[in-house]
């Protein structure tokens, strides 16, 4: 105790010294001159000259400078000294060996900033919990059938929804959840946002409350009552200024009145990150509609219930309603899943971020191995310093200090520059998502300090290990023997270590390399895929009209009509149509459909065909061929009322019908006149009269499905597509696009406006963020690993230059020399590509989600990398070889 | 070995300055060095700025302390005397110092008798 009390108290007083050394000096100065002036009277009353009197105090007092370092040091905390002089000298030492530091501190901050960047994605996406009330009981209903074990269906009609919330022995609530797109108008410019409608109980279910206003109250989910919204905090800021008066303001959404009743946290979003606007759902729970798989369930698991239980009680309660009640809702044979929320968020885009996590951390122990491996070189290189310096009596642990001073100063100047590069690498990735991927939660993301201190933490935790070997090395070993050999005798431990390390780093790049070539090569049948249109000249966008003025299909047509009608007389535009989902979007209805007046298919076998219901002119406009029969025309009218039983043998309704149908339903028959039952609550019968090519509606990847086409006269819809193909570029008739609609009825907002060039792009654009990402860490790894290798090789010619030397002497061709160095380098570099094969093989497979048209084994892709990083090694090689080629045998000699 | 050596000799300088300053009051550094060579009966001959280092590390033990002051040739000279606590070193060291010399000591005649 008292001990470390007067210790402390040598410290604190250390620390003051420190701070006031310079006062301390003079100090100090003017007590030794007081002290030498009395030594000299004393001297004279002994009767000396004053001369003698001065010469023999200063000798009694002892040297002056002597003192005065003695009290500095005294007086100043020589750890933190000599550690200040540790850092000058490494400076100078890294200086000296320009090239190997500067290799080193890129290496590092490239490893650790790219390492951050992503792990802070990774964190924001997939690790961080979501901000709701105890997520993990937080769960998204599902379907499954067991015989196929196809993927989980997750979309149900309404009286599902009702049944299971009603009935269920697990749950403390569920909401449904509807994705919908809206009109939104009052309040400036008419807009079109995305929305969910969902049930009262929605709130209460995530555990959230409104940052301002009211949740929905029970009342308000009643068919006509669901008339208030609540606004995301992004859109409460944009459209009422952040202001609380819009609280009870009314706005127009689809041209109905809503009131705003409140706005939901900042960082609120379900799903996905476009809805900015909630609405009550407002089902008629005494309605029952069995039809319209439409609505999401979200549930709370009760405390205390598994997921097992509540599997099993939702699936028994479907198999008594599906035996109680028409089978046809949920069918007797599937069964419930639950899948937890957090997956429902980061299902998609997993994989890619996992692909991505992999990359990095290969990237990340490339440029470790790098280092560590630049390091080891360059400390073996100085064994000979080591042992003069311990020779002149500095302490091993003086030594191990300088040497772990050294490798702290690489890592400090590499996490610093890290940190910049992570930094922009973050923002640079969030500007790389593609807007096909709407990656929830990705607006949060910010420089993850966790994160950072955690890389830091791991870089000096290399420096240290790092460090520690070369000085454990030079310290141990005998002084006198290395200050002769200390040059010489490469093939020991340490040279066994590097070339491990090159081996590795070459496996690495590798498998990177492997998986960027496949990437690389799906992206290139992505984009030579024929999607069976033209994308040429064609502008798209998406309109919407609001129902409450549009009440009708007829007038909904009419509308269109008159549009379309509008931009067609637009000078330099072709042609113009209408559809309601855009190819290769993915989204779209379909359903079951049969040949009419032939048995249909029993339950469970029912063939699947897109449905689309587009305007005439469309083929034209988009470039589809017409193989037999006719366009729809204006005469092809008759809005089908579905509500109603529609008496197949008087229907109107006409059908268009890809050729993948007609291989599927009718191969070898005439299609044209014949007639198509399409389940949609009721079987509609329509008639074939044209036949076109195949479009690709899906995605690009998957092949064409059956499809059939329906006049939009007949089957209308409130929001539609339009296509316009123009004579030059797309983008000069954006104006007048928009003023052609607005002419019509200016509430209306044209929404979505790009290039049908745009949308194709778009689709593949998830495979170009994958392979962009991964090409950029192959090239990286590429890059590191040529530098490794060349540092170590570098390095070794310059340990054997005696050796080269007395080659030489003895009549070696410098053809020889070259060749020996070359296969001491391409040996390890052989050993890695083999093991990098291995390796690629083996794991591309956690790839092959994402590949298309080629396997994750692919040949050409394998021999083409393996020939690159053969060329990078070869060069990488090559240059210190010539080197070493050309060594004067003489000079190598007297090197010694 | 070098370092346990010179320990000895700080602590016996160090015991030294502390005696010398609780015997005296307060005193300069040459004063200080004077008076142990007088003691010494000049037997011991001081280089004498081995005196400031001594004097640095008990001040940072808080043995002794130092004001400003006048000189009898009337220069400015720093003057240090004995604190409270440096008495009760003192005096530890010193019961110390006895036990260890006189076991010395005892262990020296036992050797001559043989």
């Amino acid at each position: 105790m008292n001990k470390t009390l007067s210790w402390l108290r040598v410290l604190a007083s250390r620390i003051r010294g420190l701070l006031t050394r310079h006062e301390l000096d003079q100090d100090f100065q003017q007590e030794l001159d007081s002290h030498l002036s009395l030594l000299t009277e004393e001297n004279l009353r002994r009767g000396l000259s004053p001369e003698e009197a001065r010469r023999a105090a200063r000798v009694r007092l002892g040297g002056v400078t002597q003192l005065r370092e003695t009290h500095r040091e005294l007086h100043g905390l020589p750890s933190i000294e000599t550690f200040a002089q540790d850092i000058r000298y490494a400076l100078r030492t890294l200086r000296r060996a320009k090239w190997i530091s500067l290799a080193a501190v890129a290496t590092l901050a490239l490893g650790i900033g790219a390492n951050t960047a992503v792990f802070s994605v990774v964190d924001t996406v997939l690790l961080r919990s979501l901000p709701f009330h105890e997520p993990d009981r937080l769960v998204m209903l599902a379907q499954r059938d067991p015989r196929t074990g196809a993927g989980a269906n997750t979309y149900f009609a309404p009286t599902t929804f009702f049944d299971w919330s009603s009935q269920n022995h697990s749950f403390t609530s569920m909401s449904a959840v509807e994705d919908f797109q809206a009109t939104l108008a009052g309040r400036g410019e008419p807009v079109q946002l995305a929305g969910q409608a969902v049930s009262a109980s929605f709130l209460g279910v995530l555990g959230v409350r409104p940052v301002l206003g009211r949740n929905f109250a029970a009342d308000e989910d009643f068919p006509n009552r669901n008339n208030v919204a609540l606004l995301s905090y992004a859109l409460w800021q944009s459209r009422f200024g952040g202001s609380r008066a819009a609280l009870g303001q009314s706005i127009t959404l689809n041209g109905f009145p809503v009131t705003v009743i409140g706005v939901l946290p900042p960082d609120f979003e379900f799903l996905s990150s476009l809805p900015s606007l909630w609405v009550p759902l407002g089902l008629d729970p005494s309605a029952r509609w069995s039809e319209g798989r439409d609505i999401q369930i979200v549930a709370r698991l009760r405390p205390g219930a598994s997921v097992e239980q509540a599997q099993i009680d939702l699936t028994t309660l479907t198999r008594r309603l599906g035996r109680d009640g028409p089978v046809i809702l949920t069918g007797t044979d599937t069964e419930a899943t639950l899948m937890p929320l957090i997956e429902s968020y980061v299902g998609e885009v997993r994989p890619a971020l996992l692909v991505l996590l992999g990359a990095v951390l290969c990237v990340l122990l490339i440029a470790y191995t790098n280092v560590a491996n630049l390091l080891l070189a360059r400390s073996t290189a100085r064994r000979r310093e080591m042992a003069v310096r311990a020779s002149l009596g500095a302490s091993r642990g003086r030594l191990v200090r300088q040497l772990l001073t050294e490798s702290l100063v690489l890592a400090g100047i590499g996490g610093v520059l890290g940190v910049l590069v992570a930094w922009w690498g973050a923002r640079f990735l969030v500007g790389l998502v593609p807007a096909s991927m709407p990656i929830p939660r990705l607006e949060e993301l910010g420089p993850n300090f966790t994160i950072l201190a955690f890389t830091l933490a791991m870089t000096l935790a290399t420096a240290f290990l790092v460090g520690l070997v070369p000085a454990s090395q030079a310290s141990r070993q005998e002084v006198s023997l290395s200050m002769w050999h200390g040059g010489r005798g490469t093939a020991g431990g340490g040279g066994r270590l590097r070339g491990g390390l090159v081996v590795l780093e070459v496996a690495m790049a590798m498998m990177l390399l492997v998986g960027a070539g496949l990437l690389l090569r799906t992206f290139s049948h992505l984009r030579a895929i024929n999607p069976g249109f033209s994308d040429r000249n064609v502008l798209a966008c998406h309109v919407m009209v609001p129902e409450a003025q549009y009440r009708t299909g007829v007038q909904q047509a009419a509308f269109f009509a008159q549009v379309l009608e509008r931009i067609r007389r637009l000078p330099g535009v072709r042609s113009a149509a209408a559809i309601d989902h855009l190819p290769v979007s993915g989204h779209g209805s379909s359903t079951w459909i049969h040949v009419a007046g032939r048995p249909e298919p029993p339950p469970g076998q029912q063939l699947d065909a897109l449905a689309r219901s587009v305007t005439p002119g469309y083929f034209a406009t988009l470039g589809v061929p017409l193989y037999a029969g006719r366009d729809f025309t204006d005469a092809d009218t008759g809005v089908l009322d579905v509500s109603k039983k529609i008496d197949p043998a008087t229907s109107p309704l006409k059908l268009i019908v890809n050729q993948a149908l007609v291989d599927r339903f009718l191969p070898g028959e005439n299609p044209l006149g014949q007639r198509l039952g399409i389940f949609w609550g009721q079987t509609l019968v329509g008639e074939i009269v044209g036949v076109v090519g195949n479009v690709r509606y899906q995605s690009l990847a998957e092949p064409e499905e059956p499809t059939f086409y329906w006049p939009e006269a007949q089957r209308p819809h409130h929001d539609m597509h339009l296509v316009v193909r123009t004579e030059g570029r797309p983008a000069d008739w954006v104006g007048a696009v928009r003023g052609a609609v607005r002419s019509v009825d200016p509430s209306v907002p044209v929404a979505d406006v790009q290039t049908l060039t745009d949308v194709v792009a778009l689709a593949s654009s998830r495979t170009r963020f994958s392979l962009v990402l991964l090409a950029a860490f192959a090239s990286i790894a590429l890059l590191l690993a040529a530098v490794g290798l060349f540092g170590v090789m570098a390095y070794n010619v310059a340990q054997r230059t005696a050796e080269i030397g007395v080659r030489m002497a003895l009549g070696a061709k410098p053809a020889a020399i070259i060749a020996m160095m070359l296969w001491d380098g391409m040996r390890l570099v052989l050993i890695g590509l083999v093991g990098g094969i291995g390796a690629a093989a083996g794991l591309t497979r956690f790839l092959s989600t994402e590949l298309y048209g080629v396997k994750a084994t692919d040949g050409l892709t394998f021999v083409t990398v393996t020939l690159t990083l053969l060329a990078t090694a070869l060069a990488a090689v090559f240059l210190p070889a010539r080197r070493a080629s050309n060594v004067e045998p003489v000079t190598a000699l007297r090197y010694e | 070995m070098a370092q346990s050596r010179s320990e000895i000799l700080q602590g016996t300088l160090d015991l030294m300055v502390l005696k010398t300053l609780a015997a005296m009051g307060s005193l300069h550094g040459y004063g200080i060095a004077r008076r142990i060579e007088q003691l010494s009966e000049e037997v011991l001959q001081l280089n004498q700025g081995t005196i400031y280092a001594s004097l640095v590390r008990l001040l940072q033990k808080g043995w002794i302390s130092s004001a400003w002051g006048t000189s009898e040739n009337n220069r400015k000279a720093k003057f240090y005397s004995i604190t409270k606590s440096g008495r009760k070193q003192l005096s530890a060291e010193t019961e110390n110092w006895e036990r260890v010399s006189g076991v010395i000591g005892r262990m020296l005649q036992l050797a001559e008798r043989r």
